[in-house]
């Protein structure tokens, strides 16, 4: 038994209750946060690769124990329990999300006095959600947590009293209550065809012709599932509302935030990929969102004038280089897929810690209200300029490896238009970039900005620090990451 | 008698375009929040009907029974489970659609949709 | 020149297709990034019916450019349409869902 695998959920419900329970002691609850936060991406890195059979029911047993007319049958290699999946591809992510929550909630007490330990319970909650969809194999389970995941991201919105976040906070809802019904819709559909929500069994009875593979009900599962993935990562027509989403909540909020997108986008892709990938079409509906993303996102990316909305934007775009590998859908884009997702998830934390700074020195968003920043800290500056140089792909940064990956893919594949647009949006977000930097750091400063703060916390500069050495580490040795990812991909097709 | 199957799921389908119609066209923050509600009881209805088996029996194996015979007589057991969870989910969500609701009128003093979060605010 | 003379004026007509905004001045040059962003993704999307066929895909992609080009500033309008009001919102998400389950249920009996 590895009870490392479940620990990795338990521990951080507990520490949301907890955190909530003693939300009043500050030094208190700083200490367990502190601690818990450490304590995730160690858990994902010392746990050893396992499978948890929740119940005990692990199928292999129990076909010991079956009548004998029953044996060999389909019932026999179903799965009766909730089952959790461990593998490097999940220690990754999990790792990462970890080390992302870990250096938000630093930049949380270093800004703040006074701690919140509702908000606390939120990021915990979203963290022990998010790290539960990654592992479990189970779609309806899957579900639950995504919902969780949706709730808690609503809640960090309404707790980070920003101008009209109670607005956003309500769209967001509202959509999410179309997206997140049509997602169980599709299980049902699944569930109602094959009577099993576990991957594996969906697997193995429609690769067994257990059932037609081009049922009605299937194909509509795969329809009201692949809308529930737009849902759940943010991809078009939900674009607008995940970026408002990001954009409203406190820095280190967004950066959680946008990782949760990322872990829902590439549990609910992975899964979407195992089960429905022998549909025709299957790729091209996917590349056709993904290609609308990054039109679209970094279209609206370029013409914002409040920098979080632009990052929030540039992050919904980045979304669709990862649709796009998943799309293209050979062994190399998947991984070039896979990766984009890791670099995302601490190429957007940075740059929405960093820049965030901005917003916490002078309590304005606005560019044209904002300039000659570089004086005040450069050395944050330069850091958030190399993160932007790592979202756009510029070498020798994560992202220059993983979008060269994904263009080299695309190439193989004979997708040569993809390369080329995936290069032209990749220019747009470097310019896009560029832009926002120039006018909060490099233009005079206006006259009437004010300040609220004069200094950055030693703890922000340290966490974009750690943040940008991630971006470094991938970029220069990429095989840490890609030598799970190939395989990986390789047993997905 | 009409079979009960086939008219939930025609239930359920109605209170899917319900709950679409009113997400576009309802103006009215509650309603439209009710309306939305709709969704989610359709589909719960649709994953009900589900595990529906005509005469069929409570999935209780009780001294008696033969194993052939249960397998054939005994309703599908796991969408009730799953619909429980739904319900909970869907409840949750709907009460943190209200609490806003009641902080966005306390705030704008209107329950119009287009006036709280159209474009031109 | 009457098509060139078209497409320099609703460049300078995207300064005043933003002017709604209080964008006007400082953000013109990332509209006209937009709108190429936009007309090249379109292109390139256009290029990608090569796939099925070579020649549907030549007609759309000459259909395209013909199009962009008679209703040139592209950026305000796909901004407009784009905004956080939630019923535009709705409204394409409840479009796109429609597209979808219409596209995939029935356009599986025809491949």
């Amino acid at each position: 038994m590895n009870y490392l695998i479940p620990l990795m959920v338990v521990i951080p419900i507990l520490a949301a209750l907890i955190v909530n329970i003693f939300g009043g002691k500050d030094k208190t609850v700083k200490a367990i946060s502190i601690v818990v936060a450490i304590a995730i991406p160690i858990i994902a890195i010392i746990a050893a690769v396992g499978i948890q059979y929740f119940g005990g029911h692990d199928p292999a047993l129990l076909a010991n124990s079956l009548p004998s007319n029953l044996v060999g049958t389909l019932v026999a290699s179903y799965n009766t329990g909730i089952v959790y999946v461990f593998e490097n591809i999940e220690r990754i992510f999990i790792f990462l999300m970890g080390i992302v929550a870990f250096l938000a909630v630093l930049t949380y007490f270093s800004e703040k006095k006074e701690v919140s330990g509702p908000y606390l319970y939120l990021i915990f909650m979203g963290i022990a959600s998010v790290t539960a969809l990654m592992l479990s194999n189970d779609i309806f389970n899957m579900y639950v947590f995504f919902e969780i995941t949706a709730l808690t991201q609503v809640g960090i919105i309404i707790a980070s009293s920003t101008e009209d976040n109670y607005e956003i906070a309500l769209k967001y809802l509202i959509l999410g209550a179309i997206g997140g019904p049509m997602l169980l819709l599709g299980i049902g559909f699944i569930l109602g065809t094959i009577g099993s929500v576990n991957i594996n069994d969906i697997i193995f009875a429609i690769s067994n012709n257990y059932v037609n593979p081009y049922a009605p009900s299937l194909v509509i599962g795969f329809a009201l599932i692949l809308f529930g993935w737009l849902y759940s990562a943010g991809l078009p027509p939900f674009h607008t509302i995940k970026s408002a989403v990001y954009s409203k909540a406190r820095p280190n909020g967004s950066a959680i935030l946008q990782g949760f997108s990322v872990l829902c986008m590439l549990a609910f892709g992975i899964a979407m990929y195992k089960i429905f990938a022998y549909i025709p079409y299957f790729n091209t509906a996917i590349i056709v969102f993904a290609i609308l993303a990054m039109a679209l996102s970094i279209a609206m990316s370029a013409m914002e004038v409040d920098f979080r909305r632009m990052i929030a934007f540039l992050a919904v775009g980045e979304l669709g280089f990862i649709a796009l590998g998943f799309g293209i859908g050979t062994q190399y884009s998947i991984a070039a897929a896979l990766f984009q997702a890791a670099n995302e998830i601490v190429i957007t934390a940075l740059l929405f810690i960093g820049f965030g700074t901005v917003y916490y020195l002078t309590k304005t968003s606005d560019t044209r209200k904002l300039g000659g920043l570089i004086a005040v800290d450069s050395k944050m500056a330069i850091m958030v300029l190399l993160g932007g140089f790592a979202l756009a792909g510029v070498p020798p940064f994560n992202g220059f490896q993983s979008k060269l990956m994904l263009v080299q893919a695309a190439l193989d594949a004979g997708y040569t238009e993809l390369a080329v647009l995936a290069i032209i949006v990749s220019v747009v977000i470097f310019f896009t970039f560029v832009k926002a930097f120039h006018t909060v750091y490099l233009q005079p400063k206006p006259k009437d900005l004010k300040f609220a703060h004069d200094k950055i916390p030693k703890a922000t500069v340290f966490s974009v620090a750690v943040l940008l050495i991630i971006c470094l580490a991938l970029g220069i040795f990429p095989n840490i990451v890609t030598d799970v990812f190939i395989p990986f991909a390789g047993g997905l097709i | 008698m009409m079979d009960i199957q086939l008219a939930s799921l025609f239930a359920s389908g109605a209170f899917i375009i319900i709950g679409l119609f009113a997400a576009i066209f309802i103006d009215n923050l509650i309603k439209k929040i009710i309306g939305i509600a709709f969704i989610e009881e359709g589909v719960n209805l649709f994953l009900i009907c589900l595990g529906f088996k005509a005469g069929g029996v409570v999935p209780i194996f009780l001294p008696g029974m033969t194993a052939d015979w249960f397998a054939a007589n005994a309703a599908y057991p796991l969408p009730q489970a799953l619909v429980l969870t739904s319900i909970v989910i869907g409840a949750s969500t709907l009460a943190v659609m209200l609490a806003l609701a009641m902080v966005l009128y306390r705030k704008h003093g209107t329950l119009s949709v287009s006036e709280m979060m159209g474009d031109e605010k | 020149m009457a098509l060139y003379q078209k497409f320099l004026d609703s460049i300078k007509g995207l300064k005043s297709s933003l002017s709604k905004d209080p964008t006007t001045m400082d953000n013109v040059s990332g509209a006209i990034a937009a709108e190429f962003l936009i007309f090249v993704s379109l292109i390139l999307a256009a290029l990608f019916l090569r796939h099925v066929s070579v020649v549907a895909s030549i007609v759309v992609v000459l259909l395209v450019a013909v199009l962009f080009f008679t209703n040139m500033p592209l950026a305000g309008k796909i901004k407009s349409e784009q905004s956080d009001s939630l019923e535009k919102m709705t409204f394409y998400v409840v479009i796109v869902l429609g597209i979808l389950v219409a596209v995939i249920y029935w356009g599986l009996k025809y491949v």
